[in-house]
């Protein structure tokens, strides 16, 4: 059909950071069709060399402030294999207890917050407060969990302080005894467990809005952790999943041959692809990879909700991450009884054994990420490399939009639905593009 | 339960100085009667706080309140207009007082409070605060602990 379509939107709304979105159509044919990322680079691999390890940490995770505690962890672990530090059982535990913190609470965040107004045909949360007040007020409910969980173990939900080079520096709580930490987790389970109804309701919800997720398939390759411990998440071999259910693992040291950056003309950010033309990576991804690996009772919500791997529309990475918060909960609380069981110890954080090179990768909740390293004899860092999961899913996201702008001409659909499909579509990947900082302005009234 | 909560980017100089205070409260054991929440720049987190057990909040940030650089003030949200443009609340971008707007307009009880504002000296990518905050530290404690009837 014959149309002209013009969309720019000029900076999404309810995202973290800058991305615009623009087509052209001129007498049904597309001109343009783009994901442009106009951020400015960050450069924080060059501001860690010349660094002690024991401040690397600390300077990667303000990368990102919903995912910080995931850039602490790759780097805290990416440190220790360049230094040759094993942790204890007792940390490794304690820090996929603050993995599934952060997971949780970014998920809570971006199916409520930032997702469920598209479904609900509101442009924010708050205009739901006079009709939804139950879901608003269930919604900060599940936030503020979140939070009290990752400060439990991590001191902050957002760039946790107690998570060091070779364990903690202090224990859950900020206990000052070892009864006193036990009786912290012990609480943290019970706060965990109290969710449940919430997440149930959620569960309800979802369902009722399920129709209102667009109908858009897209095969495309699936990276993501995968780990003979648990659902991929804190550690474990990268895994690559292609449509036809084939499936590759790669070693973490090996990460450059499955990201393959690249720069584009119409992205500040470097897009990256393995087998075919981009992939995706996230929970969507990562459940594709792991489903058989999930807690029971999350499964039962995954097939309640539909999500059945492989799974091959983009917008149901929502509905997945609704699934990932739900087993995050419920392996935390497995974890707790572990620890509980064994019994917490007062350790100091294992000591250095040498300085090399050094990488690892953990999940954030946008997908999988990498950080490498290496040290000098000092233990000052020579060299630093991130490739976080966003700029994953720009090539991703790109790919999608090649395919759905075509669809929805064909279909005819109005300029406006149009733009919403695309926005609500690059939103379902959770793009965390950038993060800043801003403070008060004020003046006293007379 | 009255809380705590301090605001503002550790890597951005003395736009850290919410943070800083608070956790020096956690870690000093000084966070008796009453809960410490490092918020950073998460205004959602700090709206989970408007609920009808929230007895009394007391928020330290930096402001631009056209004071001299390290003077503290306390106001409560009611006695200030705020100059910021800011579009919304995310995690990306903030201002409290937007907080209290938007709460009001929604119909979230809101809680008693006090904001300890600090006049920065110093907002740049930087780790640590500038002498003229720093020096005035204890300062900002004191007030803090005083908010709350606990020095």
């Amino acid at each position: 059909m014959s149309r002209n379509v013009s969309i720019n939107v000029h900076h999404i709304t309810r995202v973290e950071g800058h991305g615009n979105i623009v087509v052209n159509v001129n007498d049904g044919t597309i001109e343009k069709c783009e994901w442009q990322v106009p951020e400015a680079p960050r450069f924080f691999e060059a501001m860690v060399r010349g660094r002690h390890y024991s401040e690397v940490a600390r300077i990667t995770s303000r990368i990102c402030g919903i995912c910080s505690v995931g850039h602490t962890l790759a780097s805290l672990k990416a440190t220790e294999a360049a230094l040759g530090i094993e942790i204890s059982e007792q940390t490794d535990l304690l820090r996929r207890i603050l993995k599934h913190a952060e997971n949780y609470d970014s998920h809570v965040l971006h199916v409520y917050f930032l997702v469920a107004p598209d479904l609900l045909d509101v442009p924010s949360v708050f205009p739901l407060v006079p009709t939804h007040g139950d879901v608003v007020k269930r919604a900060l409910r599940m936030k503020r969990l979140g939070h009290e969980w990752g400060s439990c173990i991590g001191g902050r939900t957002t760039h946790p302080t107690r998570a060091v080079v070779g364990g903690f520096a202090s224990l859950p709580g900020a206990a000052r005894t070892v009864r006193e930490a036990e009786a912290n987790l012990s609480e943290l389970k019970d706060k965990l467990l109290a969710v449940v109804p919430d997440a149930v309701e959620t569960f309800k919800l979802l369902c009722d809005l399920a129709a209102k997720i667009p109908a858009f398939e897209r095969p495309t390759e699936y990276v993501g952790l995968v780990d003979d411990f648990e659902y991929g998440l804190y550690d474990g071999k990268i895994g690559c999943l292609m449509p036809d259910g084939s499936r590759e693992l790669f070693d973490v040291e090996d990460y450059r041959k499955v990201t393959n950056e690249y720069v584009t003309d119409q992205s500040t950010a470097k897009f990256t692809k393995h087998n075919m033309s981009s992939y995706m990576a996230g929970a969507m991804a990562r459940m594709n990879l792991n489903y058989d690996m999930l807690h029971p009772e999350a499964a039962k919500l995954a097939e309640g909700l539909g999500f059945k791997p492989i799974c091959v529309n983009p917008y149901m990475n929502s509905v997945a991450q609704f699934i990932e918060a739900v087993h995050s909960v419920y392996m935390s609380v497995e974890y707790i009884d572990r620890l509980l069981t064994k019994g917490l110890k007062e350790e100091k954080p294992v000591a250095p054994t040498k300085y090399e090179r050094g990488v690892a990768s953990t999940e954030v909740p946008r997908g999988i990420l990498f950080h490498e390293y290496a040290y000098d004899a000092d233990g000052t860092c020579t060299m630093g490399n991130c490739i976080i999961p966003t700029n994953q899913n720009h090539a991703n996201i790109q790919c999608d939009f090649e395919k759905i702008v075509p669809e929805m001409l064909a279909a005819d659909v109005p300029e406006d639905k149009m733009e919403l499909g695309l926005e609500m579509l690059v939103r379902a990947y959770d793009p965390c593009i950038s993060c800043s900082t801003h403070y008060l302005d004020v003046t006293f009234k007379k | 339960m009255r809380y705590l909560i301090g605001l503002g980017n550790y890597a951005m100089g003395d736009d850290g100085i919410g943070l800083r205070v608070v956790e020096y409260i956690s870690e000093a054991g000084l966070d008796t009667g009453f809960k410490v929440v490092e918020a950073g720049n998460d205004g959602i987190l700090v709206l989970t706080y408007f609920t009808e057990d929230t007895e009394r909040l007391v928020i330290v940030d930096a402001a631009d309140f056209g004071g001299k650089p390290g003077e503290v003030t306390t106001f409560s949200p009611e006695d200030v207009n705020s100059c910021k443009q800011v579009g919304t609340v995310s995690t990306h971008e903030g201002d409290v007082l937007k907080l209290f707007e938007m709460a009001r307009r929604v119909g979230l009880p809101v809680p008693r409070t006090d904001i300890i504002a600090i006049q920065p000296a110093r907002m740049k990518p930087d780790q640590g605060l500038s002498p003229e905050l720093e020096r005035r530290f204890e300062e900002y404690v004191r007030a803090a602990l005083t908010c709350l009837g606990e020095a």
